[in-house]
């Protein structure tokens, strides 16, 4: 018998013991009749027997308590996780949605300055900083009652695609999400400051009250975006 | 409460009822922890993991789905978690080293009152060989076996958990037992 016919017996007999063999008329003939094969049978199941005779540790009386206790506190910090990655890419796409805002106006409307009884800025951005200016629970409450809560904590918050499920908003196109992306990157520790100098240039073209604006949302809710501005 | 199934208790603890949840884990406290012993080597690291898988179950509990047992979630986190700590610990250069003799405070040996004293000298030093071969095993043949044998799993499920097709956990809990069965002989294992 060769190696590969030895481990297909080994296989079978194993499968057997566990009660998963697929044709158990033809092992039981192979115990039957060889006594190599009947041997190893004989000690895969005393070993097997033993093995099942092995006793469970005892479990700490406080074991439940002490996995309870962390799951409470596990309850309060998920929602403080989850808000501030939540402020901290609502920041960044503010802050994109301004240098959107600064760029459509040089395109559309330079050399015009922007409209001063208008906000720069509408639809997506203009509700984020309006919930922004209230409590601080009234962003959170409000992007609960526009998404699930799997997106608030999950894949979205790597795009910034799914900020446009906020409040559908036609303005709100492919750049802005892209924006939205790039800006992302650009605050990650391990992405170059100079990567996009699209974004970067059009952040150092944003005007002083805009640049206060948006350093004070990042130094709050983002360490990297401050060092942008 | 009791009388309800695992993932309507999920249900209910997704729901903020943290009751249900801990009665999941008294529910599965005992075989993870012997499962998590069995893989780390240590009582008080396989509470650690123990109390990790159970926290992290919870933590993604709006993720979870109904889609396989419960039990498979939850020993799919624990043994990733098993997993990550004996490389932690390879790393560390601290190993996982098991003696002949387990240290009996890691270990409940529950002696039966019918077998004679030198039956029952026996009867440990069988378990601590057993237990002794267990732990020389890689780490893969170890938790196939574990899960077979000591938590009774079919192939399908422990497939389940590591990530296998239910082929490749026949022929790696046979390539487990046949490395068990050199071991057990290696030992003095004699009783074979």
């Amino acid at each position: 018998m060769n190696e590969r016919d030895m481990n297909r017996m080994h296989d079978e007999l194993s499968a057997f013991l566990d009660g998963e063999a697929e044709n158990t008329d033809a092992i039981k003939d192979l115990i039957a009749r060889d006594a190599g094969a009947a041997k190893l049978y004989a000690e895969m199941s005393v070993a097997s027997a033993q093995l099942k005779s092995l006793a469970a540790p005892d479990v700490h009386p406080a074991f439940t308590t002490r996995v309870m206790a962390q799951v409470r506190d596990e309850r309060a910090p998920k929602l403080d996780r989850s808000r501030r990655w939540t402020f901290a890419r609502l920041s960044m796409a503010a802050a994109a949605g301004l240098c959107i805002a600064y760029i459509a106006s040089e395109m559309f409307y330079a050399p015009q300055a922007l409209p001063t009884t208008k906000a720069p800025y509408d639809g997506q951005v203009a509700q984020v900083l309006e919930l922004r200016n209230q409590p601080d629970h009234a962003l959170l409450t409000g992007l609960d009652g526009a998404m699930p809560e799997a997106a608030i904590t999950g894949e979205w918050l790597e795009s910034g695609y799914a900020l446009t499920e906020l409040a559908p908003d036609d303005a709100l196109d492919q750049k802005y999400a892209d924006v939205v992306s790039t800006f992302a990157a650009l605050t990650s520790d391990d992405v170059a400051f100079d990567d996009d100098g699209d974004v970067y240039a059009a952040m150092e073209q944003l005007t002083d009250d805009q640049r206060r604006a948006l350093q004070s949302l990042l130094a709050e809710y983002s360490e990297g975006g401050s060092q942008l501005l | 409460m009791s009388d309800l199934s695992d993932w309507d208790l999920v249900a209910r603890a997704r729901a903020g009822d943290t009751d249900a949840f801990a009665l999941l884990v008294r529910r599965y406290q005992s075989p993870l922890i012997h499962f998590c012993f069995r893989m780390a080597g240590s009582l008080e690291d396989a509470q650690d993991i123990a109390q990790d898988s159970f926290v992290r179950v919870y933590r993604y509990i709006d993720r979870l789905r109904p889609d396989a047992k419960f039990s498979t979630v939850l020993f799919g986190m624990a043994r990733n978690l098993t997993l990550n700590f004996l490389r932690d610990s390879k790393r560390r250069g601290r190993g996982i080293t098991m003696s002949l003799t387990r240290d009996d405070e890691s270990e409940h040996v529950v002696e039966d009152s019918t077998a004679r004293p030198d039956e029952s000298a026996r009867i440990r030093e069988i378990e601590s060989l057993i237990g002794a071969a267990l732990d020389e095993l890689s780490a893969e043949h170890r938790e196939v076996l574990v899960l077979r044998e000591l938590q009774g799993m079919d192939y399908e499920s422990i497939g389940e958990i590591i990530e296998c097709p239910s082929g490749t956990v026949k022929s790696r809990i046979a390539r487990a037992r046949e490395q068990l069965r050199i071991k057990l002989i290696e030992l003095g294992g004699e009783f074979l």
